[in-house]
């Protein structure tokens, strides 16, 4: 299975977001993988299951990653960012602990955002993986996003595309004031 | 391109004839308003584009593209398309007489408007080059395309009749200025503004005819 990459159109100089779904299987049998960040990399993993598609984790990573540039970050670093741009609250606690990966096995995203790796680099391609553009959104609990971003999954819900409008809006709109 | 895909990003630039402290407040307050109207607007199922992101460093809306011509060209080319004869080559099943596309046409404005002003949605600027029909380009023009409401930047939240009533004054005059002859398909669109919303919409509509006596701006004497 190929590894989804997407450059950064605003970013060019900051590499590339690369992404990896591994399946139920490959969960981390109880063990939450550390996050690690170095200088101009970084890995991360999220819970797929609050994920519709990647369109959601770009412009999360996007608007931390612009963050950052200007010296804006709101959280302690760019991996706590891109978790807390996804979720539509300012509390940074909740965000982390709904987008983190969690002890039950469930689908997982890994994310490497930097230079982009070689097919022969990183032990998670050894095992086999789902694909990110395909499988991403095929286990999304409706139920959970809906009572997370405070939508109506009868009104808002109608499909998964609908609902991913209804997220993104929400998240581009959080923490926005005239000055 | 936006994150993968195709997107329109829309900047606000600095007005040097203002107040620099007056211009960054407005300029702020208004990009922060089309963003807010946006969401709200898709919460109430009114066809918008999706916002992305909203860039306050760089006075930037990042939002969904929507490929395809505005209303204004849509029902100039559907005209000139019927008058010339055009449309006869296309095909017959998929196509609709001027009549029945104006009908439908009317249907899905009003439609969308009736829900905009029911969510208490004021447009500000609406007229036919900000209703988009969302389709390619190489769409036969007597295919009813989806519609979408596109530059917000005016726009604003009102619960009044007197709001929503200059608002489809500012539609019905630049329907009559830019579309001539299309009288029939304006009152299609307040019919069936009507139909969605029947309640309010008594309130607006009586409102509008005074609007029409006189003018969009308010007499302030007296």
């Amino acid at each position: 299975m190929s590894v989804y990459t997407q450059t950064l159109d605003m970013w060019p100089q900051r590499g590339a977001v690369q992404a990896l779904l591994l399946g139920p299987s490959q969960s981390m049998d109880g063990k939450v993988p550390s996050t690690t960040a170095e200088e101009f990399s970084l890995l991360l993993f999220l819970d797929a299951r609050m994920l519709t598609s990647i369109f959601p984790v770009l412009l999360a990573v996007n608007k931390a990653i612009t963050a950052e540039e200007d010296g804006r970050l709101r959280t302690n670093n760019l991996a706590t960012e891109i978790l807390f741009n996804l979720s539509p609250t300012t509390n940074i606690n909740e965000s982390l602990a709904k987008y983190g990966v969690k002890t039950d096995p469930h689908p997982i995203l890994a994310l490497h955002i930097g230079p982009p790796m070689d097919d022969n680099e990183g032990s998670l391609r050894a095992s086999p993986l789902l694909s990110v553009e395909k499988d991403l959104g095929k286990d999304v609990d409706v139920a959970a996003l809906c009572k997370y971003f405070k939508l109506d999954p009868s009104k808002d819900a109608h499909d998964i595309q609908d609902l991913e409008r209804m997220i993104i809006a929400t998240m581009a709109l959080k923490g926005v004031s005239a000055k | 391109m936006f994150c993968g895909r195709p997107a329109i990003a829309k900047q606000r630039f600095n007005k040097t004839y203002r107040h620099p402290d007056l211009d960054k407040k407005l300029t702020s307050r208004r990009l922060v308003q089309e963003g807010r109207l946006l969401l709200k607007c898709l919460k109430a199922n009114v066809p918008v584009p999706t916002i992305w992101w909203v860039d306050m460093a760089r006075l930037t809306l990042y939002m969904e593209r929507i490929d395809g011509p505005s209303l204004r060209d849509y029902l100039f080319a559907s005209t000139v398309g019927w008058l010339s004869g055009q449309s006869h080559t296309q095909e017959r099943s998929s196509s609709l007489s001027p009549m029945s596309l104006d009908d439908g046409l009317a249907q899905k404005v009003g439609e969308s408007l009736a829900k905009m002003h029911d969510a208490n949605i004021i447009h500000g600027d609406l007229t036919t080059s900000n209703i988009l029909c969302q389709g390619e380009s190489s769409s036969p023009v007597r295919v009813l395309l989806p519609l979408v409401i596109i530059d917000f930047g005016l726009g604003y939240i009102s619960t009044l009749p007197e709001d929503k009533a200059v608002d489809l004054y500012v539609l019905e005059r630049a329907f009559f200025s830019t579309h001539p002859g299309t009288e029939d398909l304006f009152q299609g669109i307040l019919q069936a503004y009507r139909k969605v919303t029947p309640a309010s919409a008594k309130a607006v509509l009586h409102r509008l005819e005074d609007v029409r006596l006189r003018g969009r701006k308010r007499s302030m004497v007296g």
